[in-house]
């Protein structure tokens, strides 16, 4: 708006000047720049704007209008080989190898009828700094694709989570206090083979700090976890469970 | 004094004034407590063998003690090192809540929950009025634990009973020097027994 008042001011200025002189006169000394001057005088100043607005929604058009730029290819995750670690902010992660047994007492994993046990060994570490309930990640942390959501009998087949060295169930991870623990799936019988390929799919938790919406500074909860690595495991078959090593855990 | 001057001399005091007051704001900020303060817990120092008393909670820190390998009687054992805290408590006002949910221990910034394993040897049982009941709460340390630094020197162990709401309640202290304890020698946790 200011603009366009300057400029009705420009040609208020530019016309008593030219008043007492002969029309003719003055459309002789007419020069063009004067006439752009009167000319943007009398151009309401929405225009002006309406104007610039399309020339930058044209310019705009030309690089894929006002839709969102593609964003970068997301990388893919990585594959980890057994014996690699992972590390998020919760855990060093690190799978040893995957079992299939017919029954691991004290995993946590009762196989039904038609059912069989994948337990898949592997070592975490709690690297924050305040104990961490096992049970509550491993559910979301170590996931399977390729396994059935439901069991035979219809209820959700969900996983356990144990110690393997005296098989507590859903123990408590202390900080810095490696752990080695056996995950563990009801599996159908005839799903999986000695030998066969299973990808184990690790997410990570992110850090929610309740300090943001004026929470005490400690307090803080672990929530959406979205995929970030694979583990290819081989899968051992190891029968009713000869290996008297996995029989405790 | 020419008009200048004290003009001057009137925009210098606006200056000291503004530059002050930022100060001031500085200073208030500085010794206000954090938003945490008003909900602090109540912390109550037990010293060894002293009877410290907490809201509806008499307890004594009998023994501190370490262990390489900690065993029981029903065949489990696991690698330490372990930290071993022998205390006798007793309710003083009410039973019915009367249950320690929270036994922690502090080192530096991380916090230690009194193990889950062996199950028997959690202290989960209510504790009783007039009744102390003794039992030993072990922590599983990380290795670096042992070392001889500023955090180790000043573990804090505590125990109260609510372990989800902590604010406002009451909560026994017993500082440990972790450098001063032997974690040479394996141990035998009791059973989980209380009273004994």
């Amino acid at each position: 708006m200011r603009e366009g008042e300057a400029f009705t001011q420009a040609a208020d200025v530019a016309a008593p000047a030219s008043a007492p002189e002969d029309p003719a006169s003055a459309q002789k000394r007419t020069t063009p720049r004067q006439w752009i001057k009167v000319a943007a005088g009398k151009v309401p100043a929405t225009w002006i704007t309406v104007a610039a607005t399309a020339v930058f929604l044209g310019a705009t058009a030309g690089f894929g209008g006002l839709a969102d730029a593609p964003g970068p290819e997301p990388e893919p995750l990585p594959v980890l080989a057994a014996g690699e670690t992972h590390t998020n902010q919760q855990f060093d992660i690190t799978v040893e190898r995957a079992v299939l047994i017919d029954e691991l007492p004290g995993s946590g994993t009762y196989p039904e009828e038609g059912e069989r046990v994948l337990a898949v060994v592997a070592t975490l570490q709690n690297i924050t700094d305040d104990p961490l309930l096992s049970s509550q990640f491993s559910e979301a942390t170590f996931t399977i694709e390729e396994l059935p959501a439901e069991r035979p009998s219809g209820d959700e087949a969900t996983s356990s989570i144990a110690r393997v060295d005296d098989s507590t169930l859903a123990p408590w991870l202390q900080p810095d206090v490696p752990v080695q623990v056996v995950v563990t799936w009801p599996v159908p019988a005839d799903l999986l083979g000695a030998g066969d390929l299973v990808r184990l799919t690790l997410s990570d938790y992110e850090r929610y700090d309740w300090a943001r919406l004026g929470g005490s500074e400690d307090d803080h909860s672990w929530v959406d976890p979205a995929p970030a690595a694979y583990v290819d495991l081989e899968i051992e078959d190891v029968g009713a469970g000869a290996d008297s090593e996995e029989d405790g855990g | 004094m020419s008009p200048l001057s004290a003009t001057h001399l009137h925009s210098a005091g606006r200056w000291a004034i503004g530059v002050g007051l930022v100060a001031a704001a500085w200073g208030v900020m500085a010794l206000t407590p954090d938003t945490d303060f008003p909900k602090q817990p109540f912390p109550v120092a037990a010293t060894l063998g002293e009877p410290a008393e907490a809201r509806n909670l008499r307890l004594t820190v009998l023994d501190v003690s370490g262990a390489s390998e900690l065993s029981d009687a029903h065949g489990w054992s696991g690698p330490g090192p372990w930290l071993l805290v022998e205390f006798e408590a007793e309710a003083v006002s009410e039973e019915a809540t009367a249950s320690l949910q929270r036994i922690e221990l502090r080192i530096g910034d991380r916090t230690y929950r009194a193990t889950d394993r062996p199950l028997f040897a959690a202290p989960r049982e209510r504790l009783r009025i007039g009744l102390p009941a003794t039992a030993t709460a072990a922590f599983e340390l990380p290795i670096d634990a042992l070392e001889d630094s500023a955090q180790n020197r000043r573990a804090v162990v505590s125990f109260a009973y609510d372990d989800i709401n902590r604010q406002l309640d009451s909560v026994v202290t017993h500082e440990v020097d972790l450098t001063q304890i032997s974690f040479a020698a394996p141990a035998e946790i009791p059973d989980r027994e209380w009273s004994r």
